[in-house]
């Protein structure tokens, strides 16, 4: 039985744990090719670059919920833009949500179609995929963060697994440095800060993390280090296995040098390494959704609670499904998610933090006392 | 809940009134009209003997199976003949005017010495004692360390507890349960240790409980615990004192029964069922490596058949090389797909299992071998089912036995077919979304409201995963919220620094 609101509470290092697991989804897999193809040799001083700014879009946040004690993100967008508008824009990150939901769902189906289940219609992992992410989050914050935490040892051992991509590695292709020009760094900044835009949720988690202020913002800028290393040991590993010729042709570089690598015991590691991510691509696909579901909780017209889930969900599965059909499809959920992230990573969340300096609660209360 | 609405014209059913609950009934100074009412109360028994003393002005009324004579005699004739006939002056005597008192004495146990002319009677407790001596537990035995065990008799469990623990914080509350069988239960705590909010909660879920009998432990852990449907058991259930203890010594609740020998324990997490008590009696090293063994057994025991059902029927190319031919060749020739083959040999040893528990051991260790040796190799060479697959199922069940706990050894083996029919469905991805069920499903389980299964953190690891030396386990496990969160009155943390 899930608890109520107000009695769920979740550690710091389970706060931590949450944001860990929500920011490494599809992305790991394919962040290399992409930023190869941008950046070329230099992805991974972009992707460096792109930490630290996500770093400060941490802090932002945290400053953002520390003006408004105990709101979540909904609370917080009515109390700086007013009800009008905090409606608006809590329906725009409903969709926002959706579309991550969405992209991440049909990115997992069209993944596991083409390495390992070939046959396997595509509707079967979305709807086992949505099963295991609803059973997280009908259990509200606390099963999700004990869900998050519990499958921090996945990381663990995907880093071990990733060791064999070293077997063949020169590390003579990250060489030269500085070849790319101004543009390319700026569009491989903007890569590496969407695919660790995950910071956005932390304002739903927030409040119910105990602890200071001040003990958040460490936590949480310990736990998007630990993101920031993971991916760019993923991007240092696969450019220095293939080299600049190579990777721009291959989709998922880790798991294709994974597939190489030979083990005693085991051959064909990819597959195990597919496997172990698929709880990264549930565990991100469950955090999106649980923002969606409590956007959706947001819009006063349904009062059940069970309701909300099930919209949400068919939702979810209708739109995956249909972008899963062709890749034009799918095409056009990437395009309007590269469309609407910018607003909604990088927008909206400066614009709160300018706002919150005029509207914040947590000095008026102290005045009030 | 509408599903199962009841008919609205049901017949009323009477309500049952526990024994210590009965309104009083006014004795009179009749002894006649006495004797009647608890003929009549007790549906005129045969077995309530009423013994009317000569004059027939005086009578002792006991049921005659639950009494001892020897003590009837000791405690009731041999002073009433040293005092005269006068019952008045006999000290270690009840006395009571209520004559549904009268009756439910009669069920404890007690004689009840009635005069004629006077409404008051006399209580004496002659109850015969049927007590099993103490004995190891048959299905939770240790190579070292204490061999006794609890047996049917409740006070003798609550001996075996007091006996360990010799403080005065050592409390034991009764209760009864049931209506009609009003078994008694006592709930057992170390206070200062425990969790008074678990203690709490534990005693309204009992409150709770209305039912006409109490027939067992499982059963009343179905009453209480947190989650009905769920495949993992919520409470550890044990017949061995020292395992009680030191459980008690952590700031878990111990929950005895009367006329059963299974004390349950909670709340407990995942871990509990896979320590045992020779853990903390042999050297360190050797209870971790045995501990990391029994949690391998875990894993193996649920993921084995479906990954061994995967590779061959999804991912061939896991196989290393040299296996291939082998393996292949082993499967070849066999009529059915992997899934009935496991499931078939599932079956098979499941069947050895269950007809060899309740046969003597004799014939027991026969259907053993006849199981086991000769249909396992007979149906390797009939073709039904590939050597290989009587390799992984056997290994899987050994696998399952290995844990201490029974109850989380028949979940184990409950849990290989969902996956086993997942991963023919989808490969290793299918074991991936079935364990990630298990997982959360783990997650989500409470044991009387705390968490049944944390995630390993640190310090957590030290007596779950692996048992570190007793010098480093200085704190009581933190999911409990113990009011004393040391073991000892050093407040040192575990690394020796302040």
């Amino acid at each position: 039985m899930a608890k109520s609101d107000t009695q769920q509470k979740i550690t710091l290092s389970q706060l931590a744990y949450i944001f860990i697991q929500s920011q490494i989804g599809v992305d790991i897999l394919n962040l290399s090719t992409v930023l190869h193809r941008e950046v070329g040799a230099d992805g991974w001083i972009t992707l460096l670059i792109g930490g630290v700014i996500s770093i400060f879009f941490v802090l932002m946040i945290v400053h953002i919920s520390r003006c408004f004690p105990g709101e979540g993100l909904f609370d917080i967008l009515k109390s700086i833009f007013g009800r009008k508008l905090g409606s608006v824009a809590g329906f725009g990150y409903y969709v926002y949500f959706l579309v991550v939901a969405i992209y991440l769902l049909t990115s997992f189906g069209e993944l596991i179609n083409e390495w390992l289940l070939p046959e396997t219609p595509i509707l079967v992992l979305y709807v086992l995929m949505l099963i295991c992410a609803l059973y997280t989050i009908s259990g509200g914050v606390t099963l999700i963060a004990k869900v998050f935490t519990f499958f921090a040892v996945i990381l663990f051992l995907i880093s071990v697994l990733f060791l064999f991509g070293f077997v063949d590695a020169k590390f003579i292709y990250m060489l030269p440095i500085g070849q790319a020009s101004f543009s390319g760094y700026i569009e491989g900044i903007r890569v590496t800060l969407y695919s660790l835009s995950s910071y956005v949720l932390l304002l739903l988690f927030l409040p119910y993390a105990q602890g200071s202020y001040k003990k958040k913002a460490r936590t949480l800028v310990g736990a998007n280090l630990i993101v920031i290393f993971f991916y760019l040991y993923t991007v240092i590993v696969s450019f220095a296995h293939f080299g600049s010729d190579q990777i721009d042709h291959v989709s998922q570089p880790v798991l294709y040098m994974l597939r190489t690598a030979d083990s005693v015991i085991i051959t064909r590691i990819d597959i195990f390494v597919l496997s172990l991510w698929t709880v990264f691509a549930m565990t991100a696909f469950a955090a999106y959704l649980y923002g969606a579901e409590r956007a959706f909780a947001k819009i006063p017209m349904p009062k059940k609670k069970m309701l909300n889930v099930y919209t949400t969900s068919i939702i979810v599965l209708a739109v995956s499904y249909w972008s899963g059909l062709n890749e034009e499809n799918f095409r056009v959920v990437i395009d309007f998610q590269d469309k609407i992230t910018e607003y909604f990573t990088v927008l909206i969340p400066v614009l709160l933090f300018l706002l919150s300096f005029l509207r914040r609660k947590d000095k008026q209360k102290e005045a009030a006392q | 809940m509408s599903f199962f609405k009841q008919k609205k014209n049901q017949s009323a059913q009477e309500k049952v009134i526990r024994e210590d609950k009965m309104p009083p009934h006014q004795s009179t100074a009749s002894l006649e009209k006495n004797i009647r009412y608890i003929q009549e109360e007790l549906s005129n028994s045969t077995d309530l003997k009423v013994r009317l003393l000569p004059g027939n002005k005086q009578a002792l009324v006991y049921l005659d199976d639950i009494t001892d004579p020897d003590k009837m005699q000791r405690y009731i004739f041999v002073p009433l003949m040293e005092m005269n006939g006068d019952i008045q002056r006999i000290k270690d005597r009840e006395e009571n005017d209520d004559l549904n008192k009268a009756v439910s004495s009669l069920l404890a146990g007690k004689a009840v010495y009635m005069v004629e002319g006077n409404a008051t009677f006399y209580l004496f407790d002659v109850q015969q004692n049927v007590t099993r001596a103490i004995m190891e537990p048959m299905n939770e035995k240790v190579i070292k360390g204490s061999h006794d065990g609890f047996n049917e008799d409740i006070k003798q469990n609550i001996n075996l507890i007091r006996r360990r623990i010799q403080h005065r914080s050592l409390t034991i509350k009764k209760q009864t349960v049931g209506d009609y069988t009003e078994s008694e239960i006592a709930l057992v705590y170390v206070e200062g240790i425990v969790n008074p909010g678990v203690v709490k909660e534990l005693e309204t879920r009992v409150k709770n409980i209305s039912s006409d009998a109490l027939l067992s432990a499982g059963a009343f852990s179905e009453y209480i615990e947190d989650r009905t449907y769920s495949i993992f058991p919520q409470f550890l259930s044990t017949e061995r004192p020292d395992k009680t203890v030191s459980q008690l010594m952590e700031g878990r609740i111990a929950i005895l029964f009367a006329n059963n020998p299974t004390c349950l324990i909670a709340p407990v997490t995942f871990y509990a069922f896979y320590q045992s008590p020779d853990d903390y009696n042999t050297r360190w090293l050797v209870a971790t490596y045995i501990r990391l063994i029994r949690l391998f057994s875990f894993i193996l025991a649920i993921t084995l058949p479906s990954f061994y059902i995967a590779v061959v029927g999804f991912h061939f190319e896991v196989i290393p090389e040299a296996l291939i031919s082998p393996v292949l060749g082993a499967i070849r020739d066999i009529a059915y797909p992997p899934i009935v083959e496991a499931i078939l040999m599932v079956i098979v040893i499941e069947l050895i299992r269950e007809s060899g528990i309740r046969l003597p051991s004799p014939i027991g260790s026969t259907i053993g071998i006849v199981g086991g040796l000769v249909i396992g190799d007979a149906i390797v060479t009939a073709g039904l089912v590939s050597n290989l697959m009587v390799i992984v199922i056997a290994l899987t069940s050994l696998a399952s036995f290995v844990v201490p706990s029974n109850e989380m050894s028949d979940s184990l083996r409950i849990l290989t077919f969902p996956l086993i029919i997942l991963s023919s469905v989808l490969g290793f991805i299918g074991i991936a979304f079935g364990l990630l069920m298990v997982l959360i499903h783990l997650c989500r389980v409470e044991s009387l409201g705390l968490s049944y299964f944390t995630p390993i953190q640190f310090r957590d690891l030290k007596d779950t995963v692996i048992r570190v030396p007793q010098f480093l386990m200085k704190r009581r496990p933190e999911q409990l919220g113990s009011p004393r969160p040391y073991k000892s009155n050093e407040l040192s943390d575990e690394n020796g620094k302040k």
